[in-house]
């Protein structure tokens, strides 16, 4: 998701709930990957009745929906709200040890 | 005050990873990994096509047997799980939409490949484990040429 993510960045979302969230072209979000047992993150980029096609930001190194096509919007998890990139965390680590 | 709202909010929820890849290095990749796994289930197919029960009743030479069968068998499913996984990677990590004006029957390949490795996971089938190794020959060659390369297909067996 570069550059708009890197590795290691933590990110906040809120819960996708089916019946009361809105889901938006250009959003991040976090969802079930539909083979293996881990959890994706990626930007909404068309979105149908029950389904959503995500792509990655780094294009050229990103796994989505050109090659897993749609994701059911009952694999969404949450929509991403703020992020906090992974130098700035190291920097505001020593007040979390406090 | 930000740190406290961090604080609280992480102390409140439990953090879960997330990625934006499947797997490792972006860029990274070599169908060496699945050629390998290959040919662990081919040597574990031949070997378990080998192995005779004992022809007596004695308990000990029973259990080395069946101890044996099991190792053999579990190492199959167990690489054959795993060439399947190193195929799939190649196949939605690498290779890109443009790869399949090359390669018309990559997704033909890739997807018979797969079912070679379902197939030589359930059963004892030596036929079927020459031809996924055959399967895994032809994803190496399309892997090499939409690279520029003709690298040679060289088994470690």
């Amino acid at each position: 998701m570069e550059p708009s993510l890197i590795d290691g960045d933590i990110v906040f979302f809120r819960k996708y709930l089916k019946n009361k969230s809105t889901l938006k072209t250009g959003q991040i979000i976090i969802f079930k990957h539909p083979i293996d047992e881990i959890h994706l993150i990626k930007r909404v980029k068309t979105i149908k009745e029950f389904s959503v096609e995500v792509f990655g930001d780094n294009k050229k190194c990103s796994t989505d929906s050109d090659f897993f096509g749609f994701i059911q919007k009952s694999k969404v998890l949450g929509i991403v709200t703020t992020s906090i990139s992974k130098k700035n965390f190291k920097t505001l680590s020593p007040f979390f040890n406090s | 005050m930000l740190s406290k709202f961090l604080k609280s909010n992480l102390i409140k929820h439990k953090a879960i990873k997330v990625y934006a890849h499947c797997d490792g290095p972006c860029g990274v990749y070599d169908p060496a990994s699945a050629r390998v796994a290959a040919e662990a289930v081919l040597s574990m197919t031949k070997k378990l096509i080998d192995l005779s029960p004992p022809e007596n009743t004695s308990s000990e030479e029973w259990a080395s047997y069946s101890n044996t069968f099991s190792r053999y068998v579990a190492v199959k499913e167990d690489q054959a799980k795993e060439t399947k996984k190193e195929i799939l990677i190649l196949w939605t990590d690498y290779f890109k939409p443009v790869h399949l004006e090359t390669f018309p029957d990559l997704h033909e390949t890739i997807w018979k490949a797969t079912k070679l490795c379902s197939a030589c996971k359930v059963n004892i089938d030596l036929k079927q484990a020459e031809e996924l190794m055959t399967y895994i020959e032809r994803i190496h060659n399309i892997f090499w040429q939409s690279k520029g390369r003709s690298d040679a297909f060289v088994k470690a067996s």
